[in-house]
């Protein structure tokens, strides 16, 4: 009887929780919307960088949403209100899925399998997405396909153990969409002297579209077991984006980087990820990051020290013509 | 005014206490250490729309001082719990983990009536400190992992409602912060680095109640044990409101030193 009273208790007082915390916002298809539209209106970064009206957005869209009968009918709807920013970092997932509505054409304009096959002989590689090998005797390739994963700093300084005796270094990140700032940085601290600035983030911080936090400096230090203090050139393209823009400016810090291939994506700074009531998740940029010499790249990206552009018919003929440009450029100056 | 008429009852109050040092008696001394299970509920609009929900476990120490009516005392506790959407939204559900840290130091008067009464009520002031650390998980595509913090500094009354019952004494504390500041960051850390500020919350935007409920089993022992309900009701009320209840079954064991009931 106790033990019934107890549970009953425990029920009771469980239940007074919900309702003291209140209920759960509606999941109707224009509380979806709000919810959305708001989260971006208190939290997006670019309104202004971009010129966008989001209050005259929120005139021709939420009359569709009002007008959605279920979820299926308001995924477009959130789709195309989102595409008028036209931002790479901005992502809806629906059950498991991930939709990017203004996704940049992807223009595929390298294709990593060339490199092994015909310019670098492979030494080693890693599950997280570093391969590595030799471009001559004395020149080094390391791509990294993403910067995501926690073991990648150390992985490298495996790398650069194998890797010893060259005397300049190719960093690959074409076709990187970026991963962990943290990562980066932490990398390009293995060519790092002294400690410097790469760039320097605000993130919103109030209600309006123009409240931002102080510019926050990113700097890259030196780190880990290995240090590399020959010359480097890293490799870029339309498709290396976020984080991997980060280790382009943290690079190019350093002093010994030379930047070959063609400008990056321009689409940097870690998103912040939100949820909506009914499971659906988005994510969308939160900061604005800036060049050392406070310079906005996104929608722009990082142009290269030295352009060179690959074509479809170089690819189709197995020609990378970016990597050949770095190696030479690397075999010239050793 | 109500804030310059509480820290001169506090200044007033701790006047009296750094007085009563010189009478000559005994003081009551306890160390208890407590464990128990915490339940938390609770909606952050910087995490999440949802309410969310879970158990976990939680451990405290109390330390306690009294003499000649008047006592002082001392907190800390810690909790570490598991937070699932109250219903469910996505498979897998959305995750959080949630650590919890408070520090509570306070005195309280007895009211006069002396310790032969059957109801003893007992009023003070209390000042708080507590630091909330949210990782949540989100279920898209990523499996995205953001974390949120929250913490506030208060002060405020405090009172003790104590009787005998049974072999033991049964206590009831409520504690109302009435000035508080709190640091809720706009949304996850990356940002909290960049605005490391604590700010003054009136009590329109901050309202907080802290509440305990305990057993104490024989209270003349050296060594005794004790069982609490403890409950916290918080509520932000800004642009990103939050609203948590969070409540805790625990025992503890008890050590008394210098004199006894």
């Amino acid at each position: 009887m106790k033990r019934r009273a107890a549970l009953m208790l425990i029920v009771a007082l469980c239940t007074a929780c919900g309702m003291l915390v209140g209920p759960d916002p509606s999941t109707s298809e224009v509380a979806l919307f709000d919810r959305v539209w708001h989260d971006l209106d208190l939290h997006y970064s670019f309104f202004v960088a971009k010129q966008v009206n989001w209050d005259s957005l929120a005139a021709v869209y939420r009359p569709r949403a009002l007008a959605a009968q279920d979820d299926n009918a308001l995924a477009p709807i959130l789709i195309d209100l989102l595409s008028n920013l036209h931002d790479d970092h901005i992502l809806l997932g629906i059950d498991g899925t991930s939709y990017s509505p203004s996704a940049s054409p992807y223009r595929d304009l390298f294709d990593p399998t060339i490199t092994f096959v015909k310019y670098v002989q492979n030494i080693g590689g890693f599950s997280s997405g570093l391969r590595y090998g030799l471009a001559t005797p004395t020149v080094g390739y390391i791509r990294f396909q993403l910067f995501e994963g926690n073991d990648l700093s150390s992985e490298l300084d495996s790398a650069l153990a194998q890797l010893g005796s060259v005397s300049a270094l190719i960093i690959d990140v074409r076709h990187n969409g970026g991963g962990l700032v943290e990562n980066a940085t932490a990398i390009a601290g293995r060519f790092a002297e002294h400690s410097t600035t790469a760039a320097y983030v605000r993130y919103r911080n109030g209600p309006a579209h123009s409240d931002f936090t102080a510019p926050t400096a990113q700097t890259v230090a030196p780190a880990g077991s290995r240090h590399f203090a020959g010359k480097v050139y890293v490799l870029t393209d339309r498709n290396t984006y976020s984080a991997a823009e980060l280790f382009v400016l943290s690079m190019r810090a350093l002093g010994r980087t030379t930047v070959v291939g063609d400008t990056t994506g321009g689409a940097a700074g870690s998103p912040l990820v939100r949820e909506l009531q009914n499971g659906w998740t988005y994510q969308f940029p939160e900061s604005i990051e800036y060049t050392p010499d406070g310079r906005v790249f996104e929608d722009i990206g990082l142009p290269p020290d030295v352009p060179v552009q690959n074509t479809s018919a170089e690819i189709n003929r197995l020609v990378d013509a970016q990597l050949e440009r770095a190696i030479a450029l690397a075999t010239l100056n050793n | 005014m109500r804030r310059l008429l509480l820290i001169a009852t506090g200044l007033s109050f701790a006047s009296r206490f750094a007085l009563s040092q010189t009478v000559g008696e005994t003081a009551m001394q306890a160390l208890t250490i407590s464990i128990g299970v915490v339940q938390e509920t609770r909606r952050d609009d910087t995490a999440s729309p949802l309410m969310y929900s879970g158990t976990g476990g939680g451990t405290q120490i109390d330390y306690t001082w009294e003499r000649a009516g008047r006592s002082a005392y001392a907190s800390l506790s810690a909790g570490a719990l598991t937070l699932t959407p109250s219903r469910s939204v996505s498979d897998p559900q959305p995750e959080e983990t949630f650590s919890t840290y408070t520090m509570e130091t306070g005195m309280r008067w007895r009211l006069p009536g002396g310790p032969g009464r059957t109801n003893e009520l007992a009023l003070g002031a209390a000042f708080g400190a507590t630091a909330t650390v949210t990782r949540h998980m989100y279920e898209d595509p990523d499996q995205s992992e953001q974390t949120f913090f929250l913490g506030d500094v208060t002060f405020g009354p405090t009172g003790r409602w104590r009787r005998r019952l049974g072999m033991g004494i049964v206590a009831a504390t409520l504690t109302i912060p009435l000035l508080a500041w709190v640091q809720h960051p706009y949304a996850d850390v990356r940002v909290a680095n960049g605005l490391a500020n604590l700010r003054y919350a009136s009590p329109s935007q901050f309202r907080q109640a802290k509440g305990e409920l305990s057993y104490i089993f024989r209270p003349e022992d050296r060594f005794g044990l004790t069982a609490a309900y403890r409950f916290g009701l918080l509520q932000i009320d800004e642009l990103q409101p939050l609203r948590s209840v969070s409540q805790s079954l625990s025992i503890a064991v008890v050590t008394r030193f210098g004199a006894r009931p």
